[in-house]
């Protein structure tokens, strides 16, 4: 079995279900808590303690209250199931505008958007119910009686089409759907308490365009559609004014906010319990027998994967190779070499990937921007030409790439196919950049290993190595100084997209000078008598007089 | 327990302490002390901190440069819209106001601008009438500080790896001096104000992190081509809204993260300030965090609140034990090795100590050992006239190979100094007074951090000056050799203090007994 279908039903799904149980419990307390508050304070008028102390713990312990949370509970294993399969580790950055669109039309994400936006008109009408119980639910049938039941409904819809737009929009457009591991790892209990604050709750809100003007101003179109919808189909004047009660505009917004907040606490647990880290075996058994799950569970594996798995081995090594005391066992095993055989097994399982991860990284930047330092292509065969350099045999006839390309750049000429065919500024080397988490890992733990290698590796097994890592630091520094600057977008609303790739870059560079730093201050002058590139010794010189910044 | 009794008397009237020759401090004039200084720590290498009174650049301006190159072609319509997609909803209201005057449509939409712009206005200065953090006074009071220092440096701080110093200005500034460098950088920015504490990068060049009310800004500066009044745009600014003013901040010892906390919340925040990333790790009762060290070792995390409890949390699970004190503790160092922790209580005159055991958890002992009584004495100088000294405590300072500790008191014009040393058990004998210039009051103090041997002792005194005090003393722990070779730069920039000709000390051998069990006491207690 593959790793990551190891790691996607042993990790992923258990994860995927503490998460959702973390949610439904909060959907049970805070939604209903605030729910039950609202009809007994504003809709029921009673503004007395202990009736209200003892609708909300009735609301809390009920059966058929909590028989209602199917609906929640469903909600949130469709939004769970769009998470589970669009979720991502690295930004995804277009190279042309019209991958936008493109992306945006294909079936996953289309599929993505449908399940989201159900989902949120489900959770909006939940809200509304609860708050309101005489509200009713999108799926039950108004009565003929009821003249203000669809235009209400219509609203509820409305509001939760809306976020479950915006939502999809950012979640699928513009890299929402990014998994990354914290800088610490305290309790889980306290990472989703400081999720918990208002000032989360404030940016959630206007990150899925639930701003105060945007909610008023579909509040206002939402009773301005209902009272249409009324006027049309035979209401009468008095039926509008009832529309236009303040009890409406009230639960909708209560709804809204509840739901921007849902999807809030939702996408935070679930980024929590996903980037969890965890600790992968090191040592590599040598009678143990190959092809089992166990044995391909291993980290030296695990660092050659791909996604969120390899972002966790990455995790793992650099935090196994940090000088923790607590990591002390794992960290020695790293120096000891396989008895009988003498094979310094563990070292190179990590090393390895590690380094090739750096290198190809490298090279993914050399094609890009230094093409010219790429080992020439052999030159084709001269064509048969005359004195006069005229060709004298017919030319091959055009193929159809080419032509399609010569089509596409005449297009360009004008201004609305342009917007659409040309490549947007900087794109390759921006997601190039996107993808460098794991690199920046690799770095530093590579530069932790070597350091503690000094002291640590006492039969010699990384000394060997330390040259090759030293010249592939250089070599990668090199390239991501020799990138030039970014250029900076007009346009606010690829802002996000921009941060994410800039701040890796520039995390890059000094993750990579911190770890040249570790080395040459551990090893001293003794750096310049390695087997190094004249360049490399050059940079390592500076780098011992504390000259590189 | 030692006290303060057992150290040799301060100096006469007149002279400053000049250095210290193995255990023995010495006592010189003014001027002789500074070419004493300057001799033993190398022309070159000796980093005279005087602040000039150049005059530093004002904040910047709200006028950008890129107004100069405003497209007036434009129409109001796709001004706004263009300040919309730029700056936000703001940006595009502003512009519309000032679309006045260019037709009766732009008149109403200008006139609806200015209406809301004022209904904002009026909002805001509704919610600046509710608590926030950012009125709340750090705890860590600066300009106390400041009324003393006349009006020059507040604090200085060493860089772990150079022989550069960074020293804190009343004005808000900080200065950058590196030996050798007849440049000292200014930095200064618009949101640097009142600032708290300053912390150099480990294992960087020239990065340095600056706490003030705002939050953090991070310097980049350039140690080839040091300019002197570094732009803004060498500054990375990490805002902090939950945690401003920001009242502590500590470097892991690695350089990658950076903890930081404030304002009036007990949140100790961690920042990757590669990735500008920053995770809360701990949040809860205990009133302002107003110190935050982190173990050198990494594995520990120390934080004093403004209650009477201090937490020490390790660092893998975030999980800490809790210590109640008498009163909030003010100052903390650790050992070298990070398994002993020296702190000092607001209104105790009594140095402690904690011991930590390696292995799982936070390993702390259950109760802290009391190491040194620091009751106020009056002690005769060697002319007779009586000095007092001792009490209250402001400030501890450890030297990177534990074996020297400052200790800097309220209103005192005497700083002590004890030798330590760590293994196998906690060890403190007398050092000594150190004396300023006459009338000067020492401020705060900070060890120079990458010497291969020695110690020197930079003080901070009222008058603004700033002292470099070398102590060469042979290294009494037999692992203080690998700790240079791990973790202090023994190869590249380390600077060794030079032999001399001064006499051996001998009474650290004959007069006082040399070691102080601790005591242990009932005043604290674990949960």
């Amino acid at each position: 079995m593959k790793l990551e279908e190891i790691f996607l039903r042993e990790i992923i799904l258990w994860r995927c279900m503490r998460a959702l149980g973390c949610v439904l419990l909060f959907q049970h307390f805070v939604s209903m808590g605030v729910c039950t508050i609202y009809r007994t304070v504003v809709a029921e008028g009673v503004i007395n303690p202990l009736t209200i102390l003892a609708n909300l713990s009735t609301s809390w312990v009920m059966p058929s209250k909590l028989l209602s949370l199917t609906i929640p509970a469903i909600c949130l294993i469709l939004l769970a199931r769009v998470h589970i399969n669009n979720y991502a580790v690295s930004a995804w950055i277009p190279m042309y505008q019209w991958q936008s669109w493109r992306r945006f039309f294909t079936f996953k994400v289309q599929l993505g958007f449908s399940m989201i936006i159900g989902a949120c008109v489900l959770l909006a009408s939940f809200y509304t119910s609860l708050a309101l119980p005489t509200f009713p639910q999108v799926f039950v049938r108004c009565s003929a009686e009821d003249v203000l039941c669809g235009p209400r409904k219509m609203s509820v819809i409305c509001v939760g089409m809306f976020t479950g737009i915006s939502y999809s929009m950012k979640y699928f457009l513009n890299n929402g759907n990014i998994i990354t591991p914290a800088p610490a790892h305290p309790r889980k209990l306290q990472l989703i308490k400081s999720s918990l604050s208002m000032q989360k709750v404030k940016e959630a809100c206007n990150t899925y365009g639930v701003s105060s003007f945007s909610l008023t101003c579909t509040v206002f179109l939402c009773i301005f559609a209902s009272v249409v919808m009324c006027l049309s189909g035979g209401g009468s004047f008095p039926d509008v004014m009832h529309i236009l009660e303040l009890q409406l505009v009230m639960v909708v917004i209560l709804s809204t906010l509840l739901l921007v907040t849902t999807l809030s606490v939702f996408s935070n647990i679930l980024n929590i319990f996903l980037s969890e880290p965890i600790e992968i075996p090191l040592t590599v058994d040598e009678d143990s027998t190959s092809g089992t799950e166990e044995d391909s569970w291993r980290l030296c594996h695990t660092l050659s994967s791909s996604g969120l798995l390899q972002l966790l081995a990455f995790w793992d090594l650099k935090t196994l190779a940090s000088a923790d005391p607590r990591s002390l066992h794992r960290h020695t095993q790293i120096f000891t070499i396989s008895q009988p055989g003498g094979h310094p097994r563990n070292w190179l399982g990590i090393m390895n990937p590690s380094l090739n991860l750096v290198r190809k990284f490298t090279d993914r930047l050399r094609r890009h921007n230094c093409p010219e330092e790429l080992p020439q292509e052999p030159p084709k065969l001269v064509e048969a030409t005359d004195v006069n350099k005229n060709e004298v045999t017919k030319p091959p006839p055009v193929p159809l790439k080419e032509r399609l390309t010569k089509i596409v750049m005449s297009l360009k000429r004008y201004p609305i196919f342009s917007y659409f065919l040309s490549e947007l500024p900087d794109a390759t080397n921006r997601s190039i950049f996107a993808e460098a988490l794991p690199v920046i890992w690799a770095v530093e733990a590579l530069g932790d290993l070597v350091a503690a290698s000094f002291t640590e590796d006492k039969f010699g097994i990384v000394q060997r190595n330390i040259p090759d890592i030293l010249m592939a630091f250089v070599h990668l520094q090199k390239m991501v100084d020799s990138v030039g600057r970014v250029s900076v977008t007009r346009r606010a609303s690829t802002s996000d997209n921009c941060q994410s790739d800039q701040q890796l870059r520039k995390a890059l560079k000094l993750s990579l000078r911190t770890s040249i730093y570790i080395v040459t201050t551990t090893f001293g002058p003794t750096v310049l008598e390695m087997p190094v590139s004249g360049e490399c010794r050059s940079k390592l010189q500076s780098y011992l007089e504390f000259k590189e910044a | 327990m030692i006290t303060l009794e057992h150290l040799p008397s301060p100096p006469v009237f007149g002279q400053v302490t000049a250095f210290e020759n193995d255990g023995r401090l010495q006592a010189l004039l003014g001027s002789e002390a500074l070419i004493t200084a300057k001799k033993w720590l190398g022309e070159g290498m000796y980093i005279e901190v005087e602040v000039g009174q150049e005059p530093v650049r004002t904040a910047h301006s709200k006028q950008e440069a890129r107004e100069a190159f405003y497209a007036h072609t434009e129409t109001p319509w796709q001004r706004v819209m263009f300040a919309y997609y730029e700056e936000g909803w703001e940006a595009a209201v502003h512009e519309m106001i000032k679309c006045r005057g260019e037709g009766s449509l732009h008149d109403v939409a200008s006139t609806v601008a200015s209406l809301i712009i004022k209904m904002s206005s009026l909002i805001a200065k509704v919610h600046t009438l509710l608590p926030s953090p950012k009125k709340i006074k750090a705890p860590y009071d600066v300009a106390q500080d400041r009324g003393r220092c006349d009006g020059s440096i507040v604090s200085v701080a060493w860089h772990p790896n150079t022989n550069t110093l960074a020293a804190v200005i009343c004005d808000d500034t900080v200065r950058v001096f590196t030996a050798g460098q007849p440049n000292k950088p200014i930095l200064k920015h618009r949101l640097q104000k009142s600032i708290t504490s300053i912390a150099w990068m480990p294992f960087s060049a020239l990065v340095l992190a600056v706490g003030c009310e705002a939050g953090v800004l991070l310097w980049h500066l350039d140690p080839v081509n040091a300019m002197l009044r570094p732009s803004g745009s060498c500054a990375t600014f990490l805002p902090c809204p939950g945690t401003s003013p920001i009242t502590t901040l500590s470097w892991h010892p690695r350089g990658n993260v950076l903890v930081c906390a404030g304002g009036s919340s007990s949140q100790v925040v961690v920042w990757d300030v590669w990735r500008e990333v920053s995770v809360v790790v701990h949040s809860g009762s205990g009133g302002t965090v107003t110190l935050a060290v982190w173990s050198p070792d990494s594995s520990r995390l120390f934080v004093a609140y403004s209650s009477k409890i201090m937490r020490v949390f390790e660092t893998h699970g975030w999980n800490y034990e809790q210590w109640s004190v008498d009163s909030p503790v003010v100052s903390a160092v650790w050992s070298r090795r990070g398994h002993l922790l020296l702190f000092v209580t607001q209104e105790d005159p009594v140095l402690y100590h904690l011991a930590f055991l390696p292995g799982e958890g936070v390993g702390g002992t259950q109760v802290a050992a009391q190491v040194a009584d620091l009751t106020q004495i009056a002690v005769a100088s060697l002319e007779g006239d009586q000095i007092s000294v001792g009490g209250a405590v402001k400030q501890i300072a450890w030297d990177p190979r534990s074996e020297r500790l400052a200790v800097v008191f309220h209103n005192s014009q005497l700083l002590a100094l004890f030798h330590t040393h760590t293994h196998p058990s906690l060890h403190l004998a007398p050092g000594g007074f150190i004396c300023g210039e006459p009338g000067c009051v020492p401020v705060t103090v900070s060890f120079q951090q990458n010497l291969s041997s020695g110690a020197v002792l930079s003080v901070v005194w009222s008058s603004g000056k700033v002292t470099h005090l070398p102590m060469r003393y042979s290294s009494r722990d037999p692992l203080a050799a690998s700790f240079i070779h791990n973790t202090s730069l023994p190869h590249a920039h380390s600077t060794t203090l030079p032999n001399t000709s001064f006499t051996v000390n001998s009474f650290f051998t004959n007069n006082v007994s040399p070691i102080s069990s601790p005591l242990t006491g009932r005043l604290f207690s674990s949960p």
